[in-house]
């Protein structure tokens, strides 16, 4: 248990860590549009931390600068979808955002596809020989970007992505794949993980749009 | 990935149908790009990405009854197959995903109305897009005194969970959820509309209480089946009991199984119990290796082994947890007595109180349940319990379930236990069932669940998990244990074993479904039921 003093309703390290980060050029694309996007990114309503999952805890660290809150939780999801999705996606879903086990992911994703939600922004991380193996999956102008690598630590990279993911479904999406090594002193989870981002979609009432037909 | 068209129809038909279909019901509920519809794969598909795996061609999703009769008028025009689901959440039984790939999902989760809750002679009338989560919120927010009975996990609905013939966790005959429905509101293929049992005679003031009406008794072919297209549906719910109390028996020996589950079936039968929830404690120890070996070692250990295991360890072999539900004294008394009973006829046997609770509970109480299902919560939980332990360091990406009939009786256990090891040895698979593995109670009968494995990145896991599920589904039935309820690729596989008198049943429902759906549009292959043109097609 990474237990960093965090309640589930307030997360105030994050504010503190992220506000020492070397953001660069990321800090300063906050909240402007990515190429071909049409809506400039938008904060997240909610980031979703996993306390035993260190990943998912040091992402928790740049809460402040990519969610309005942070839910922290015990890897399992029924608390949030009792006291607070539910009855919010009922009026309409909002971006939410996490580092997770890929249950997350996948419970979310079916029951957004009940509220008009999508995962728009998805990265698979899975332990290699010597680091880890980065399978992502989201909209091109996002993945094709370099300054989102490079970072000593992959989940501040992963902060970047999440930071700056459009909350649409791309319009051109794109695959792409790279491996980190290491961090000194930390021999990386053997537990596959996964970030990322359900935003919901929009859709204009009105006949069918031809274009998306097969 | 590539969508599928519909079988037979040429892509300016579909894309035709489609139009008229969103005229009939507005374009913003008619998904046909790549995006939203491969939503609606099988998140648990054995398939994946495989050719063969089941893909639709699209989806749509109707608010009312007369919007799904305009789409199965639609569908009759260009010979469109449907595949009808509530909200399409049974994962590990095919999800929301169609078993003829091409059909047309008709995702009924608009058609969300709760019609009727009555909290004095229990029961509710809802639709299909009504999840278990839906339901329980009405009711705790008008404070009404009814359970419902939600599967694991609840997020499913209860029209779909019903006609799949899904189970809960509560008291007696409501755990059987197609058992407790009564009547329902149904589209034809033909595009009528019915109503069954009561609810035929108009102005019916009982349709959700007496199921049966007047007359042949049509209901059960719309569960499991592909005859119409549910909308409405009455069910019965268990009173809200005064209290609940949970203990724990806790038996020496192997062979305690056998008078265990003779105790406690009568338990159960005569209503003095819920759910008995069977266990063994030394299922705990597969997660060590050594220990593992040996259980897994083609052949096992011995009875007397397994004896002395639990002695040394000084644990029980087999455990019973005893659920009551009633008035306080009632369930105390209850308790008293299967304790007292169980004590004379199995030496060494041993007796914990779990928990006790009196309702309504508080929200603090709810959520720290251990099993909220077994009080008639709905949750998520069964997601995130267990993921990754030491006997599953990589979970994989899920589980199709493998779930046969078998006897209530002990001895039905360790032959069942055998049956499937066996079959596992044959392929060369460690087996997953191991002689510690117990069934769940359906209330007469036991169901044994084995989860098989599935990956989105590793075929050959599908492939080995598909070939066991195969085998086991041939050695049940060879035992005369029947699988209930399939994932769509297997419901063929599970049909074939149904086989008395040369296929009579499955010839008598083939008739019916050639009358009934001529144009064979709705659910091509549920149930192991095709259409004429499907099944020609086939052969």
């Amino acid at each position: 248990m990474f237990d960093i003093k965090v309640t589930r309703r307030n997360f105030v390290l994050g504010s503190l860590v992220a506000g020492s980060l070397p953001l660069g050029s990321w800090a300063a694309a906050k909240g402007q549009a990515q190429p071909g996007s049409r809506r400039p990114p938008a904060r997240l309503h909610k980031l979703l931390v996993d306390r035993n999952i260190p990943e998912s805890v040091r992402l928790g660290a740049y809460s402040s600068a990519v969610a309005d809150e942070v839910f922290v939780f015990d890897g399992d999801l029924t608390q949030l979808w009792n006291d607070e999705l539910r009855s919010q996606w009922k009026t309409g879903p909002r971006p939410i955002a996490g580092l997770t086990a890929p249950s997350v992911r996948l419970v979310l994703e079916q029951l957004g596809r009940d509220h008009d939600a999508r995962v728009v922004f998805s990265a698979e991380h899975r332990k290699v020989a010597d680091g880890t193996r980065h399978s992502l999956a989201g909209s091109d102008s996002l993945l094709t970007s370099p300054e989102f690598r490079g970072s000593a630590d992959w989940v501040a990279d992963m902060a970047k992505y999440v930071q700056a993911c459009p909350h649409e479904p791309p319009s051109r999406k794109t695959m792409l794949e790279y491996e980190t090594g290491e961090r000194p002193g930390e021999p990386g989870n053997q537990q596959r993980l996964v970030t990322w981002v359900l935003a919901p979609i929009f859709r204009l009432d009105g006949p069918l749009n031809t274009k998306t037909m097969i | 990935m590539n969508l599928p068209l519909p079988p037979g129809v040429s892509q300016a038909d579909f894309k035709s149908a489609l139009q008229k279909i969103s005229e009939a019901i507005g374009g913003r509920w008619v998904f046909s790009s790549e995006e939203d519809v491969r939503l609606y794969r099988d998140a648990y598909s054995p398939l994946w990405d495989d050719k063969d795996e089941r893909l639709p061609s699209a989806a749509v999703a109707p608010e009312t009854a007369e919007q799904v009769q305009a789409i199965v008028r639609i569908a009759n025009e260009y010979k469109i197959p449907l595949y009808p689901i509530s909200t399409g959440k049974n994962l590990g039984y095919g999800g929301s995903a169609p078993v003829l790939s091409g059909s047309l999902i008709v995702d009924l989760k608009r058609l969300n109305k709760i019609i009727e809750v009555d909290d004095k002679r229990h029961f509710a009338i809802v639709e299909p897009g009504v999840s278990y989560f839906d339901l329980y919120d009405y009711i705790q927010q008008r404070g009404l005194k009814v359970w419902i009975d939600p599967p694991d996990p609840g997020w499913g609905s209860l029209v779909g969970n019903s006609l799949d013939r899904g189970c809960g966790y509560t008291y007696g005959g409501y755990r059987d959820h197609f058992d407790s429905h009564s009547g329902m509101e149904v589209v034809l293929p033909n595009g009528d509309l019915i109503r069954t049992g009561m609810g035929a005679l108009p102005g019916a003031k009982t349709w959700a209480e007496f199921r049966h009406g007047f007359g042949p008794s049509v209901d059960g072919l719309f569960s499991q089946g592909n005859f119409g297209i549910v909308t409405k549906m009455g069910f019965h719910l268990m009173p809200q009991p005064d209290a609940y109390m949970s203990g724990m028996v806790y038996v020496p020996r192997r062979e305690d199984l056998i008078p265990l589950v003779d105790i406690v079936n009568s338990m159960e039968h005569g209503g003095v119990i819920g759910q008995p929830r069977y266990g063994s404690p030394l299922q705990a120890l597969m997660g060590e290796s050594e220990f593992r070996g040996s259980i897994n070692r083609r052949g096992g250990i011995t009875d007397q082994e397994l004896n002395r295991a639990a002695r040394e360890r000084k644990l029980a072999s087999w455990q019973v947890e005893l659920q009551f539900y009633g008035a306080p004294a009632a369930t105390e008394a209850n308790w008293a007595a299967a304790s007292s009973k169980i004590a004379a006829a199995i030496p060494g046997a041993r007796f914990e109180v779990l928990r006790r609770y009196e309702f309504p509970l508080t929200k603090e109480q709810k959520d720290a349940l251990p099993h909220k299902a077994a009080l008639g919560v709905p949750d998520l939980s069964i997601f995130f319990v267990g993921a990754r332990s030491k006997q599953s360091p990589e979970p994989g990406d899920g589980f199709m379930w493998f779930s046969s009939v078998i006897p209530k009786s002990g001895e039905a256990i360790f032959e069942a236990q055998k049956v499937y090891r066996t079959a596992a040895w044959d392929l060369g698979i460690e087996p997953s069932i191991t002689p510690f593995s117990t069934p769940t109670s359906w209330y007469r009968t036991f169901i044994l669940i084995s989860g098989l494995q599935i990956s989105r990145s590793d075929s050959e896991l599908n492939q080995r998990s598909r070939r066991l599920y195969e085998t086991y589904a041939r050695a049940a039935a060879a035992a005369g244990f029947g699988e209930y309820r399939a994932p769509a690729v297997f419901q063929d596989v599970v049909s074939d074993t149904y086989s008395f008198n040369n296929y009579a049943l499955r010839r008598f429902v083939e008739t019916m479904k050639d009358t009934v759906d001529p144009n064979g549009i709705f659910a091509p292959g549920r149930g192991g039921i095709w259409p004429k043109r499907f099944r020609e097609r086939k052969t």
